[in-house]
């Protein structure tokens, strides 16, 4: 028999077998559309992560400061103060070192007290490590007297653009309380908006500029906050190789007593990809288990049909059909359910991962973790889903695959049943 | 004349249960090319077995099946396969595929013959229309008479263009009037095309209009005459049989 007339031969037996199919193609396309859900969504994610990295950190930097990429352990006192720079500075391969200075402020964004971030940085320095620190309205100021603000586009409007919150040339007012003795003693700061940075989208865990962060100069944080205490230095080295970046990174945590963390954009950015991947097998690991629940499907329903259709093939074995012939008959028949179970999953998975993204971006990932609850104001973190040709094939790959090595064993069965037991099977 | 299909010591043995049960006991037959061969026999004496064994859809326990010169014993899968796409079946059942219709049913054993689309296309035709069936071609088996299924079935055999034709009761499910025109067509077929063909019948009328009639009773044969006078003539046993005549007599 030829191909053609196989692949012809087990779709009419699909279509006779409509609802079943349709029950078969579900189980497919379920595991599948979880697949492609979950798989676009991390990618996505790690995309915008990544791309965020990259804009916001020049491979020759690195960061300086007491707890580890994600804050980590400070319970020894020690603290970074602002002439730990001239330490830095004083190590070989150094060419720049920016303070960074970080508090928790209050200010009021439509009508509502909001917990974000100041940064005091020296507006000059830091725009020459992060190509992103540059304005889309206003402009930054360099000079030192100039106290004024430079916002993150989040402070500036809604996510959608529609509700405008603070414009160049507003005034801001900050609000910081501190503890003294049994009570907090509130400190208020008022300061026009001198600039607002290009949409940089998500966050930023790397010191990079921010979307939900306040940009003020440095002298005027310290004397604002009373603080010599610097939370990051940022290090400009004269070369990105790794073997310098470890030295540097050697050289600096020794001069502060192993009391510091070193951070390179390069690990951080293999940090970050060694989580993906984690999250990648383990979400790829739950869709897995969906795909192959759908495979045990396949194979309970090619189980049944070939009992059902035992007599067919007798006759199809009588009228001189070869085995192979008829182990291809079912396999197609499996694969057809797989390929069609596949297309659908990737279109669903891919509908569902849309939705999902407009949730996340939408709903306030980052109001909650301000603490402010959704009312969606810091625009979230932008997560668009990413299907790229890889992924299709890859699902394509474990649809069909698993539709086939499920029904292996059934089609094998049928293809070697004796004509004569097939004929007289009731 | 030559012999199309010969067995020679022809044995073949079931299970039933745990029980062996030989269905053939060592069965000489043959067939020559263009022949019109009736095998008679009570219920369970193993005609079906004979036949599916000549249609090599089963392979004796012991003794041979020659078909076309060659022992079908050794003959592996793939050549018993195509050596079945030769050989024309008709079953009592008629063994349609019911979800085809009548035209993809007759096309289907063409298709596994690997013969072009269009040559398909055209000898369906020609067949059903040969059956009577030319306005019934599109019909599924379920909207079909019991004698117009057994005429999709008799075309389906014959678009193989089969080397002999066997027809396992092939009126057994099939009203007197319609039988009659079903062995017309048996009948044109041996006549005009001297296609070879072998029937089991419990019907005599059938039986009676074959060239020769092969008698098997409890797995082996007791007879076969050739232009024997059925209903007229005493039967010379071959066999050591004690109820041979009263048997044939019976059955008959």
């Amino acid at each position: 028999m030829k191909l053609v007339d196989i692949i012809k031969f087990s779709g009419s037996s699909i279509k006779t077998q409509k609802s079943r199919t349709m029950l078969t193609v579900l189980g497919v396309l379920i595991g599948i559309a979880a697949i492609i859900a979950l798989l676009s969504l991390s990618n996505g994610f790690q995309v915008s992560m990544t791309e965020q990295f990259e804009t916001g950190f020049s491979t020759k930097v690195v960061q300086v400061s007491t707890g580890g990429v994600f804050g980590g352990d400070d319970s020894d006192d020690f603290t970074l103060i602002l002439d730990d720079i001239d330490t830095i500075k004083s190590i070989e391969h150094v060419e720049m070192a920016v303070p960074v200075i970080q508090k928790m402020v209050t200010i009021e964004i439509d009508g509502e007290d909001t917990s974000i971030i100041v940064y005091g940085v020296d507006f000059e320095d830091y725009s020459l490590l992060f190509e992103g620190f540059s304005a889309e309205k206003g402009e930054i100021p360099l000079n030192a007297e100039n106290d004024e603000f430079v916002i993150g586009y989040s402070i500036h409007a809604s996510s959608t653009d529609e509700i405008i919150y603070y414009n160049v040339g507003d005034d801001i007012e900050i609000t910081w309380s501190t503890r003294e003795g049994t009570t907090f003693k509130e400190y208020n700061y008022k300061s026009s908006v001198a600039a607002i940075l290009s949409e940089v989208g998500g966050m930023s865990m790397g010191g990079g500029p921010n979307d939900n962060g306040i940009y003020m100069p440095i002298d005027d944080a310290m004397d604002f906050f009373d603080t010599e205490e610097v939370s990051t230095f940022l290090v400009l080295l004269d070369d990105d190789s790794e073997e310098i970046i470890t030295a540097v990174s050697e050289d600096i945590e020794e001069a502060f007593q192993d009391k510091v963390s070193v951070i390179s954009s390069t690990q951080l950015l293999s940090t970050i990809g060694g989580v993906f991947d984690i999250m990648e097998i383990f979400l790829g690991g739950i869709a897995g288990i969906a795909l192959i629940v759908a495979g045990i499907g396949i194979m309970n329903i090619m189980i049944v049909s070939i009992l059902e259709r035992t007599r067919e093939i007798g006759i199809l074995k009588s009228l001189g059909l070869k085995n192979q012939s008829i182990l291809s008959i079912f396999l197609f028949e499996s694969i057809l359910i797989g390929l069609i179970g596949s297309v659908l999953g990737i279109v669903v998975g891919w509908i569902i991962a849309n939705l999902f993204s407009v949730i996340l971006s939408g709903g306030g990932f980052m109001t909650g973790m301000g603490g402010d609850g959704g009312d969606g104001f810091m625009g979230g973190i932008s997560m668009t889903p990413v299907l790229d040709l890889p992924l299709i094939f890859q699902a394509l790959f474990f649809g069909i695959g698993v539709a086939v090595i499920f029904s292996l064993y059934p089609a094998w069965r049928a293809s070697r049943l004796e004509p004569v037991k097939a004929l007289r099977y009731e | 004349m030559k012999f199309i299909v010969k067995t020679i010591g022809l044995k073949k043995k079931y299970m039933l249960g745990e029980v062996p049960v030989w269905a053939l006991k060592g069965i000489d037959f043959y067939v020559k090319e263009g022949e019109f061969v009736s095998i008679i026999g009570p219920s369970g004496s193993g005609k079906s077995t004979l036949l599916n064994m000549i249609g090599a859809l089963d392979l004796p326990t012991a003794g041979q099946v020659i078909i076309g010169g060659k022992n079908i014993s050794k003959m592996n899968n793939n050549e018993l396969a195509e050596l079945r796409q030769r050989i024309g079946f008709v079953f009592q059942f008629f063994n349609l595929i019911s979800r085809l219709t009548a035209f993809k049913n007759v096309e289907l054993s063409m298709s596994i013959q690997r013969i072009p689309k269009s040559k398909r296309t055209r000898k369906t035709e020609e067949i059903l229309r040969m059956v009577g069936l030319g306005d019934r071609m599109y019909h599924k088996p379920s909207e079909l008479s019991g004698g117009e299924q057994q005429r999709v079935a008799i075309a389906r055999a014959l678009a193989k263009n089969p080397k002999y034709l066997l027809l396992d009761e092939p009126t057994g499910n099939i009203d007197t009037k319609t039988r009659d025109k079903i062995m017309d067509l048996i009948i044109d077929l041996n006549k005009k095309y001297g296609m070879t063909i072998i029937v089991i019948t419990h019907d005599p009328e059938i039986a009676k209009r074959s060239k020769r009639i092969v008698h098997i009773v409890d797995g082996r044969m007791i007879e076969s005459s050739e232009e024997y006078d059925f209903l007229n003539k005493d039967i010379i046993s071959t066999s050591d049989h004690k109820d041979v005549k009263q048997i044939v007599k019976e059955d008959v």
